[in-house]
């Protein structure tokens, strides 16, 4: 029988959780009725809820940003950069967990460094540098700096990862005769799966929001990402929000459903983990 | 032996990318030489996208002008407002400008310094666009005397939208004629629980450009900005007159006339103010009056234009208001040689005309600085009070000083001015650091 | 460190990784050295460049307007290690007992704020805060408060605190699935085993659950303070810098350097600047952090 108290401080500790998370998704189902108000209801109020829904925002909204060749063009960049940047983490991170080798402190200070590294200090050198090679406005431009972004972080989170990962498995291995590149591919990568999902996750997001670069090294119309393409609503003196904000949606939803079926892959590996134990 | 084979991959993929990279632009390289020899491919940069004013009137100018010159094609590359600001500033300190592209005052006139655009002066004259246009219009897109850009509107703005009604209300009878009357009338407006003038600063321009543009004016008088941009010595930031203006200035915010909230709002937001009839006045421009007009018809019936108010003495001017051209087309300093009497005959004859500027002020009730021939009545009621008010004989027109000013100096000026309006410092201090400045650039000189 | 299962040569390993190394150079450590070299120049832009030395930095040390930017940051990094990691932490936690039901919705839903873009998230903020049709102040009006509303993006002294709100919102989730990510690896049973010795919740937590996840915290403490040294697109999207520069930071004071005042050069050596003074902040946490392992 529980007590009263414990029925209490559940049914707080709920409450809690739910105004927290509410908080959280508000914004969103903001952003959802706000973007079919009419253009002038917006202006008076953008509390309630629209009077005069506009569906036709959206249609709207994908002609002016002129969004679908941007979608196509973010999520290829964004694709890439996910895979490139999840190898590239478990694979380098393995190597700084478990070996010493010449010159691992200079290959840990590299990414390190390259972490700190303020976006806009290098706007102009890879501008410079890329408009040199003859590489702006390509398909491929971004997908070195989006990957040079965020492999850093990447890194360091497999590498605390890894280093928990019990020598035992791997020596078991070693013992039923797999290589380096077996204990790697076949162990390694699996058991880091929560972890890749996360930097998978974490890359996804900053790769799809970012837009420094993307202006300066690819934003002709040809290979314009979306997260230029969402600032064609203001002509510079004046800002057309409903649309603005349909826009918005469209540029979130797909980010939200993505990381909603990677969310079950760190759940699945937290459940493992603990079986584990 | 699989997994050797996966990473291996992986390095090809990766040699591909770079590789794919440098291979797309040869194949652009060499088509553009193919059709080098049939035609001339002129790029323009701009901002303009569908839902911008002068979005038609340039489509139909290129339109109109490939028409005529077969053989000859205008590369359009819209780019997003702000995209294209950051776009534009990367490509002037790489030297990479496109043919021809839009620039501001300040834009003009850092990009001349770095020599990143072309001196225009005598291509001017020798297109006739000097003819067409009045030589103030020129002094904002100038740099050292020299002509940098070619302007292509006659904004009018700092003048003030003040909402009949509501002063009606408030048992004020006339527009205030002195900034003591404004400063009474708009406790009378609070009181009545209504914003006196709604100003949204975030973007530190409007407090600035579209607001004490004009108010300083009538303290220091035109002359004043001439001897400060000459930097002759004659005029400094710490004069009398200067600190007077920031002084009264900060008194509108720290006696309500503005509200509290002005750094954190933007421009937008503070236009909604007046529309939903929460504000009774706002410091505005003339591309807002169609769309007053358009969000909210019944303020616009309400709505008067009046000019901002002098100081009750010491005023050098009196009725000031800007009339400028805030943005103008300039030539990348890589242009083709052979190209630039295309470019030159695209903006003299194409955009500098009469259809250009006929669109545009009977459908968008924006105006040229070159004469165009207009159906007066196809204009909205309050672009036609704004015609009429700073139509009148008594105005002095003045430029948009800033755009002129050295960068670091109108960093600390903008800045500055959202900061004597928030209480962060007072007039006295911003004067002197804008005479510091000021006095670092001209030393330079 | 203890050995590794199996003895593999220094070339080999670099067989792996050097590809990555590599690309990573070439995206960001070559434009790194560019702008260092900008550093020592007094380019403007355009043609004209022309090397200087140090003085740029020289400037810095005496740039009143940098250290206060800085100071700025320092300010965030307080307020967003203390309440953004340590929300991030007992949510992570708080969501895994046995109370709270729905914890897969929990989970998901903290995390949304992270996927919008500063746009947005500066966008959304500004209605909350607006003191005319914003939230809280409708709220306060309902409740008869509407006096007591502070002016939280207007007023100078609050400003840092307002934004550490929206940042705090804004990234909490991202701590929250890392430190989620980290907590599998902790034992439960070592929890269980504690709790049934007589430990309660809060001790077995600070002294079981704090350790083990050492290494992740360490991770989400440099992740923190790098990314407060690099604080941007949501400050400025929310305020400029403003109210004057009472929300000035670093990356900002660079940018504005750079693109309005076109000192490319001074711009590099705030830059080049920033990334020492961040690197010395990491390196001192990671020796306070492990100095407490060996006691």
């Amino acid at each position: 029988m529980r007590s009263v108290k414990e029925t209490v401080l559940t049914i707080l500790a709920n409450i809690l959780a739910l105004l927290i998370t509410f908080t959280c998704i508000f914004p969103l189902i903001w952003l959802l009725y706000n973007s079919v108000k009419d253009k002038y209801q917006f202006m008076k109020d953008t509390i309630s809820l629209p009077t005069n829904p506009q569906w036709g925002n959206y249609a709207k909204a994908i002609k002016l940003g002129n969004l679908i060749p941007a979608t196509f063009n973010t999520l290829f960049n964004v694709v890439i950069t996910v895979v490139l940047v999840s190898v590239a983490s478990v694979i380098v991170a393995y190597f700084l967990a478990r070996y010493n080798f010449k010159g691992k402190k200079v290959v840990s200070a590299i990414f390190l460094i390259g972490m700190l590294i303020p976006l806009y200090a290098l706007l102009v050198p890879m501008f410079l540098q890329y408009k040199m090679l003859g590489m702006t406005n390509t398909r491929f431009v971004l997908i070195l700096p989006y990957f040079a972004m965020q492999v850093p972080l990447g890194i360091f989170l497999c590498e605390s990862f890894i280093q928990d990962i019990p020598r035992e498995i791997e020596e078991a291995a070693v013992i039923d005769g797999c290589g380096l590149s077996q204990i790697i591919f076949k162990i390694i990568f699996p058991l880091s799966k929560p972890m890749i999902s996360t930097v998978a996750i974490l890359t996804l997001l900053a790769s799809w929001n970012e837009f420094a670069f993307a202006t300066v090294l690819s934003s002709d119309s040809k290979f314009r990402t979306l997260s230029v393409a969402i600032q064609s609503y203001s002509s510079g003196r004046e800002m057309e929000y409903t649309l603005f904000l349909a826009a918005l949606v469209m540029v979130s939803i797909p980010i939200i459903l993505i990381y909603f079926i990677f969310s079950k892959q760190i759940i699945n590996g937290m459940t493992a983990g603990a079986v584990k134990g | 032996m699989k997994r050797r084979i996966c990473l291996l991959l992986i390095g090809i993929m990766t040699m591909g990318i770079v590789l794919t990279g440098c291979g797309n632009d040869k194949d652009d390289v060499e088509t553009e030489k193919k059709s080098a020899d049939e035609d001339i491919v002129i790029t323009y940069a701009h901002f303009q996208g569908e839902g911008d004013c002068q979005y038609e009137s340039i489509q139909n100018a290129i339109a109109a002008y490939e028409n005529d010159n077969p053989g000859v094609t205008i590369k359009q590359e819209y780019y997003p407002p702000d995209p294209y600001l950051l776009q534009c500033d990367t490509w002037a300190a790489s030297d990479e400008l496109p043919d021809i592209c839009m620039v501001n005052g300040s834009m003009a006139s850092d990009y001349a310094d770095v020599g990143s655009i072309l001196d225009l002066t005598s291509l001017a004259d020798e297109y006739g666009i000097t003819d067409k246009i009045d030589q103030s219009y020129f002094k904002e897109m100038s740099f050292k005397d020299s002509i940098y850009g070619i302007p292509w509107e006659d904004a009018h703005y700092a003048f003030i939208f003040y909402n009949e009604g509501i002063f009606e209300e408030c048992g004020i009878e006339s527009f205030p004629k002195t900034i003591d009357e404004l400063i009474e009338d708009s406790r009378k407006i609070s009181d009545a629980g209504y914003i006196p003038m709604a100003m949204g600063d975030k973007a530190l321009w409007p407090a600035d450009s579209l607001a004490f543009s004009a108010f300083v004016n009538n303290y220091v008088g035109n002359e004043w900005f001439e001897h400060i941009l000459d930097m002759d010595g004659k005029a400094a930031f710490t004069d009398q007159e200067f600190v007077n203006a920031l002084a009264d200035y900060q008194k509108l915010a720290t006696e309500g006339v503005f509200n509290e909230d002005l750094s954190s709002i933007d421009n937008d937001q503070r236009g909604a103010l007046y529309q939903n009839r929460e504000a009774a006045m706002i410091s505005a421009g003339n591309w807002e009056c169609s769309s007053l007009v358009g969000v909210a018809p019944e303020v616009a019936e309400e709505t008067q234009v009046a000019l901002w108010p002098a100081p009750a003495e010491g005023a050098k001017a009196t009725n000031s208001v800007v009339s400028s051209s805030a943005w103008g087309l300039a030539l990348g300093a890589n242009i083709d040689e052979d190209k630039i009497p295309y470019a030159m005959d695209f903006i003299a004859n194409y955009i500098c005309s009469n259809d250009f500027g006929k669109t545009l002020t009977e459908n968008q009730g924006l105006f040229t600085p070159w004469h165009v021939d207009y159906d007066a009545s196809k204009l909205n009621i309050i672009t036609q009070r704004e015609q009429e008010t700073s139509g009148q004989p008594d105005v002095t027109r003045c430029l948009n000083w800033d755009s002129s000013l050295p960068a670091s100096v109108k960093d600390v000026y903008q800045r500055g001015l959202q900061e004597i309006l928030t209480g962060v410092k007072d007039a006295d201090t911003l004067a002197q650091d804008m005479q510091d400045a000021y006095e670092d650039v001209v030393s330079m000189q | 460190m203890k050995k590794s299962a199996i003895k593999v040569k220094t070339g080999r390993i670099y067989l792996y990784i050097l590809p990555f190394i590599i690309m990573f150079a070439v995206a960001y450590i070559i434009p790194l050295c560019v702008a260092i070299g900008i550093s020592f120049t007094n380019w403007r832009g355009g043609k004209n460049i022309k090397f200087i030395g140090i003085d740029n930095y020289m400037k810095l040390f005496q740039d009143q307007g940098f250290w206060i930017s800085f100071l700025n940051n320092l300010k965030f990094m307080v307020l967003m290690l203390i309440f953004q990691l340590g929300f991030a932490f007992l949510f992570a936690l708080f969501v895994q007992s046995k109370r709270v039901k729905l914890k897969g919705f929990h989970r998901r839903a903290i995390f949304l704020p992270s996927v919008l873009s500063s746009f947005v998230v500066a966008l959304i903020w500004q209605i909350v805060y607006n003191k005319n049709f914003g939230l809280i102040s409708a709220v306060a009006e309902k409740i008869g408060l509407e006096d007591k509303v502070p002016l939280w993006l207007d007023d100078p002294k609050i400003v840092i605190n307002s934004l550490a709100i929206v940042l705090i919102w804004q990234f909490v989730g991202q701590y929250v699935i890392i430190l989620m990510a980290g907590l599998q690896n902790v034992d439960q049973s070592l929890m269980e085993a504690a709790m049934m010795d007589g430990a309660n919740t809060f001790q077995s937590t600070l002294h079981i659950t704090l350790p083990l996840m050492k290494p992740t915290l360490i991770v989400c403490i440099t992740l923190c303070i790098s990314g407060c040294m690099k604080l941007f697109d949501t400050i400025y999207a929310l305020t400029g810098g403003g109210p004057g520069s009472s929300s000035m930071v670093t990356a900002m004071y660079a940018y504005n350097q750079a693109f309005k005042l076109k000192q490319f050069g001074y711009a590099s050596a705030v830059s080049i600047g920033m990334i020492i003074l961040s690197l010395i902040l990491v390196l001192a946490s990671r020796k306070i952090l492990n100095r407490k392992e060996e006691v």
